[in-house]
């Protein structure tokens, strides 16, 4: 089963040294947090700022070339979580045939916000994330930290 | 004329977190250094070093990307340089399946479409790497870059940045 996702937020982590993606279901009760490095969090945060760079970034880049191939992204799905990586899949429809490629989590949801297409999650992945020191975690949060874009 | 270059190689820039990407002719001759971030000049380094890394990385992904789509890359071109920016272009080769009518024992026939994409030196740079196509430079820009000042520049760097990247 596939759970349809948003970005609500993004956090710095002083203890990782990394930025984390709040990722939240439409009931809200389900929260995916996605470590990335600074480069991914830049990305991510430009398409959630909606702000155009003069030249073209990496992101924008993959966005123009499936543009002018006439390839759109259906979706993107994270499909799984292994020893601490999550795994996810870019779908996407080129000359009337569906491809699926697999990506970063991060590359995924930066093309995603661009190309305005849904995120999935996985049921499996949303569960293996939950336990005892997510709760903590996230009670640690301060609430404004959540729902802060309206993706 | 466009002229081939090598990637020489990738170094960090003492002031920022800047990288420099140094290009070379094949004749040794002329150099062009490109200010790049840390996250391209990274990209561009892992190619150069052939490390694999276990996810894909963003051009690894836009790599996997025009293999899936059956899209060749025929070059990169550096093309231009206005007020220290470097405009670069992927050059692609889409196949078109033509509509055709099809009759027994004629299969559609497949065109090419030459598709140019804008981008920034270091992305194409980074994916020309990953893809094995060359990277040309236009007469113009060496022209204008010859006619900046690196002689100061070239001064400061120590011998071992230049690293033995021959790509």
């Amino acid at each position: 089963m596939l759970v349809q996702m948003k970005v609500r937020g993004m956090m710095f982590d002083p203890y990782n040294n990394a930025y984390i993606i709040i990722l939240r279901g439409e009931e809200d009760t389900e929260v995916l947090p996605i470590w990335v490095g600074r480069p991914e969090a830049n990305a991510m945060s430009l398409a959630l700022e909606g702000i155009f760079t003069q030249r073209p970034m990496t992101h924008d880049l993959i966005k123009n070339v499936m543009d002018a191939l006439d390839a759109k992204i259906i979706s993107i799905v994270v499909t799984d979580l292994k020893d601490d990586t999550y795994f996810s899949k870019t779908h996407l429809s080129y000359q009337d045939s569906e491809f699926t490629i697999d990506s970063r989590p991060s590359d995924a949801i930066a093309l995603a916000l661009r190309a305005d297409a849904p995120i999935f999650v996985s049921e499996e992945v949303i569960k293996k994330q939950s336990s005892e020191e997510l709760d903590r975690w996230l009670e640690n949060l301060r609430p404004e930290d959540f729902g802060k874009y309206d993706t | 004329m466009n002229i081939p270059l090598k990637v020489h190689a990738v170094v960090s820039d003492p002031n920022s977190e800047a990288q420099i990407v140094i290009l070379k002719d094949e004749q040794d001759l002329e150099l062009l250094p490109i200010w790049v971030g840390l996250a391209e000049g990274n990209a561009i380094r892992f190619a150069l070093e052939g490390v694999g890394v276990p996810r894909p990385l963003t051009h690894d992904l836009l790599r996997d990307l025009l293999d899936h789509l059956n899209v060749q890359m025929e070059k990169v071109l550096i093309h231009d340089m206005t007020e220290g920016t470097y405009f670069a272009s992927l050059h692609l080769i889409q196949n078109r399946p033509e509509a055709h009518e099809k009759t027994p024992g004629n299969p559609a026939e497949e065109t090419e479409n030459e598709l140019t994409i804008d981008a920034r030196p270091s992305d194409a740079i980074a994916l020309a790497l990953r893809m094995g196509v060359p990277i040309y430079v236009t007469q113009e820009v060496l022209q204008k870059k010859g006619s900046e000042n690196l002689d100061a520049w070239l001064e400061k760097l120590k011998p071992k940045d230049f690293g033995p990247y021959d790509a």
